[in-house]
C-alpha cells in the first residue's frame, strides 16, 4: 500500500518547495471542439476561459490516438502509437517503454499521485505501479465505495487486476463473469447494494463509469471533492507532487446534473457532414440531441472545475504549481457517428484542449502551430530540468523551450485491429503539417487504401475534401506518412 | 440414520468435486476463448500465463467451496438421507442448479443497461431455481436409474481433474512467484 498523503505530511507548503508542483487534470473524451474557448458556438466553458486568461493556450493540439489507451500512453511515454504499441483497447505499453514516464523520471524529487477512473488508463498506470506514491483505483470517491478510496496493493498489480477485476470478476463487460460462482456473487452483492445509483440532482441517474468489466457509479461534485482533498494533502508533503487525474466525464454516457439539464435548448443546428469513407448511419436529430447532453455535461463539468481551481488558488497553491488542463482524446457528433474511436480521425475527435498554467502567471499566451499530446511528458521534465530519455517522438512545447514549427508532421493514429507485435497494417491514420491534413485508411475491410485531404485552416470543419483535386499533394504526404508508419515498424521488428 | 454414523467417502467426495469442476473449469476456459484473441493482440506469454494462472486458483477455490456447501446440505438439508445412496447425486443436482442458474443469469444480464434488471429479477430467478432443485431431488430420490445416471456423469467427469489439478497447482506457483517477485 502506498502511504497516505498525510503520513509524510511536514509542516511546509507548497510556495516553500524548491521545484514546481505538477497537477495532470486529464478530462476524458473532452474536445476542444466543443469548447467556447475555441470558438464553439455554445457557451460550455466560461470556467476554463477565465483559467485561460492566465495560461498558454494551444490552439492546435492533437491526440495521438482516438481512444484512450493509445491517447493516454503517448500522452504519459513521448511516444507515437506506432512506438509505444498501446494500440489495442485496452492495450499495454511495450516493456521497453514503460519507464518512458513522468512517474518514473521524476521518482527522486517528487511525491507521485495518480487518480484514474477510466480503467484502461488506469492499466497503463499500473504496468510500473512501483512508480507511484499514492494509487487510488477507479472506483476511488465513487458510489461504488462510499466516498472512501481504495488503495491497489502493489504486487503483480497489473495482472491480478487484470485476471481478478476484469475476467473473473466483472461488475460487467462483453463477456459474463469467467468466475461462475464468486463472479456471480461478487456482482449480486455489489448492485444489491448500490442500486440505485440515482440521486436527487441526477435524475437521468448518476454518470457512469462504463469500463471494460468495471461499472462505476459518481457524481462530479464528489469526485473532484476528492480530487481536491488529495491535492491539498499531497501539498503539505516535504516534496513537490506530481499528481496525474484522469477523470471520466465527460466521457459517454452523458449524464448532466438536474441543474445543466435546460442549458442549450437554441437554435443551434450543425452543419450536417458527408464522410467519404466511413459513413454513419445515425440521424442528425439524434446526433444533435447527444452533442446537447454531451455539451450540459462539459458546462457542468467545466463548473466543478472553475470549484476547484478556487480551492486551489485560496489555498495558495497555484503559486508554485503548474496546472495542465488536457484529455485523451476528442468526441465526434457527425457524419452519421457519434463517440471515438472506430477509425474515426476527424478534427473533434483528435483535436483536444492542452491549457498550461505556469506558477504565478498572470497573462494569457496563445500557440497556434499545431502540438502533439506526444509533446507533454518531454516539455515536464524540462520544466523541472530532468533529462528527457532518447528517441522521443515528442518535443519540448513552444514556450517551454521549444520552437514553435508550422511544418512539423503532427500524427495520430487508431490501430486497434492490429497486433502489438506486429506490423502495423490495418489502420487508420492521420498527419496534420502545416494547414493541410491527410487521413489515410490502410487495409481496411472493404477499405484497402483511401485517402481524405483537408485544409484545417480555412475548413476546420473538414467539409471539403481536397483529395480528388490535389493528387499530387496526397501522393507527397502518403509518402511522407507512409514512411513514418515503415521506419516506426522496422524499429518495433528489431526492437 | 444419525448424523454420527454419516462419513464422508473419499469416492464420493472425489466425484462431487469432479463434477464440479467439470462445471466450473470448464465456463471459465470457455469464457477465456473469447477474449484470448484480443489478448493474443497486445499480452505477452508470460502474462497469458498469468492470467490463467489466477483463473485455475479461482476456480479450484470455487470447486472446494462447492463441496463444503453441498456437504453442509447433506447435513441440515438432508439428514435422514444420511448414509443411504444418492448423495453424489443430490450434490450433483444441487450443483447444476446453482451454477446452471448462475451461469444462465450472467448471460442473459451482462451489460450495465441490464444491471437494474439483473437485481429486480434476482428473488423470481431463484425461487424458480429452488424448485426446480426441489423437483429434481424428488424425482432422484424415487428413480433410481436417474440417480445412477448422475452418478456415472460425476464419476465421469472426475477424470478431468487430471488435467485440471496439475494446471491449478502450475497456476498457483506462476501466482506465488509474481505475487513474491
Amino acid at each position: 500500500m502506498g502511504a497516505t498523503p498525510m503520513g509524510r505530511a511536514r509542516a511546509s507548503v507548497a510556495s516553500e518547495q524548491r521545484l514546481p508542483n505538477i497537477l495532470v487534470l486529464v478530462l476524458d473524451a473532452l474536445s476542444a471542439f466543443h469548447l467556447s474557448l475555441h470558438g464553439y458556438p455554445r457557451r460550455t466553458s466560461p470556467n476554463i476561459d477565465s483559467f485561460a486568461e492566465e495560461s498558454t493556450v494551444f490552439h492546435s493540439h492533437y491526440s495521438a490516438g482516438n481512444f484512450t489507451t493509445s491517447g493516454t500512453a503517448s500522452m504519459l511515454t513521448g511516444l507515437l502509437p506506432w512506438s509505444h504499441r498501446a494500440i489495442n483497447h485496452g492495450g499495454l505499453v511495450r516493456e521497453t517503454y514503460v519507464r518512458n514516464s513522468p512517474f518514473a523520471l521524476l521518482a527522486s524529487d517528487f511525491f507521485r499521485l495518480s487518480f484514474t477512473q477510466n480503467t484502461w488508463a488506469h492499466r497503463l498506470i499500473l504496468q510500473d505501479a512501483e512508480m507511484v506514491d499514492r494509487l487510488l483505483q477507479p472506483a476511488s470517491y465513487s458510489l461504488l465505495t462510499d466516498g472512501h478510496p481504495l488503495e491497489e496493493r502493489r504486487a503483480d498489480s497489473l495482472m491480478r487486476s487484470f485476471a481478478l477485476d476484469e475476467f473473473l470478476f466483472p461488475m460487467q463487460g462483453e463477456l459474463p463473469a469467467a468466475s461462475s460462482m464468486l463472479g456471480y456473487l461478487r456482482r449480486s452483492r455489489t448492485l444489491r447494494r448500490q442500486l440505485p445509483t440515482s440521486s436527487p440532482r441526477y435524475p437521468k441517474g448518476a454518470p457512469e463509469a462504463i469500463n471494460p468489466g468495471a461499472w462505476i457509479p459518481y457524481l462530479n461534485e464528489q469526485v473532484f471533492d476528492g480530487v481536491v482533498a488529495e491535492v491539498q494533502a499531497t501539498s503539505m508533503l516535504d516534496r513537490p507532487f506530481l499528481a496525474y487525474i484522469h477523470l471520466w466525464s465527460p466521457h459517454f454516457p452523458y449524464r448532466p446534473r438536474s441543474d445543466y439539464r435546460s442549458l442549450f435548448r437554441d437554435e443551434f443546428v450543425p452543419t450536417p457532414k458527408r464522410a467519404p469513407y466511413l459513413p454513419g448511419a445515425l440521424s442528425e436529430d439524434w446526433l444533435l440531441n447527444q452533442r446537447t447532453l454531451y455539451d450540459r455535461q462539459i458546462r457542468q463539468l467545466d463548473d466543478e472545475f472553475g470549484e476547484m481551481m478556487a480551492h486551489l488558488r485560496s489555498a495558495g497553491l497555484l503559486r508554485n504549481t503548474y496546472v495542465i488542463l488536457t484529455s485523451d482524446h476528442g468526441e465526434l457528433f457527425e457524419r452519421g457517428f457519434y463517440g471515438h474511436g472506430l477509425r474515426r480521425l476527424y478534427e473533434p475527435v483528435v483535436r483536444i484542449p492542452l491549457i498550461i498554467h505556469e506558477p504565478g502567471q498572470r497573462a494569457r499566451r496563445e500557440v497556434w502551430s499545431p502540438t502533439s499530446n506526444v509533446d507533454l511528458f518531454p516539455t515536464l521534465l524540462s520544466l523541472v530540468g530532468v533529462m528527457a530519455p532518447p528517441k522521443l517522438d515528442g518535443s519540448i512545447l513552444p514556450p517551454f523551450g521549444g520552437d514553435e514549427t508550422w511544418d512539423r508532421p503532427v500524427f495520430s493514429a487508431d490501430a486497434a485491429t492490429n497486433s502489438a507485435a506486429s506490423d502495423i497494417k490495418h489502420a487508420a491514420l492521420c498527419m496534420r503539417q502545416g494547414a493541410l491534413k491527410l487521413i489515410a485508411y490502410l487495409g481496411l475491410p472493404g477499405l484497402d487504401e483511401a485517402y481524405e485531404l483537408y485544409d484545417v485552416e480555412e475548413d476546420p470543419g473538414e467539409e471539403n475534401d481536397l483529395a480528388q483535386a490535389n493528387p499530387a499533394l496526397v501522393e507527397r504526404l502518403r509518402g511522407q506518412l507512409l514512411d513514418h508508419l515503415s521506419q516506426a515498424n522496422r524499429v518495433a521488428r528489431s526492437s | 440414520m444419525r448424523p454420527s454414523t454419516w462419513r464422508l467417502q473419499q469416492t464420493e467426495l472425489l466425484a462431487v468435486f469432479g463434477f464440479a469442476a467439470f462445471l466450473v473449469y470448464s465456463w471459465s476456459i470457455v469464457i477465456s476463448f473469447y477474449e484470448l484473441p484480443s489478448w493474443l493482440h497486445y499480452l505477452s506469454l508470460t502474462q497469458l500465463a498469468a492470467i490463467y494462472g489466477y483463473m485455475f486458483i479461482v476456480d479450484f477455490a470455487e470447486c472446494l467451496l462447492l463441496l463444503v456447501a453441498t456437504q453442509a446440505a447433506e447435513l441440515l438439508l438432508f439428514r435422514p438421507l444420511l448414509g443411504s445412496p444418492g448423495s453424489v447425486a443430490r450434490s450433483v443436482i444441487l450443483i447444476g442448479v446453482f451454477l446452471g442458474t448462475a451461469m444462465l443469469r450472467l448471460v442473459r444480464f451482462e451489460y450495465f443497461s441490464e444491471l437494474e434488471m439483473f437485481v429486480q429479477s434476482e428473488v423470481g430467478w431463484w425461487a424458480v431455481a429452488v424448485v426446480v432443485a426441489g423437483t429434481a431431488l424428488t424425482v432422484v430420490h424415487r428413480a433410481e436409474p436417474i440417480r445412477r445416471l448422475l452418478e456415472g456423469l460425476a464419476d465421469r467427469t472426475a477424470v478431468l481433474l487430471i488435467a485440471y489439478l496439475p494446471l491449478t497447482a502450475i497456476g498457483g506457483i506462476i501466482v506465488m512467484a509474481r505475487s513474491l517477485a
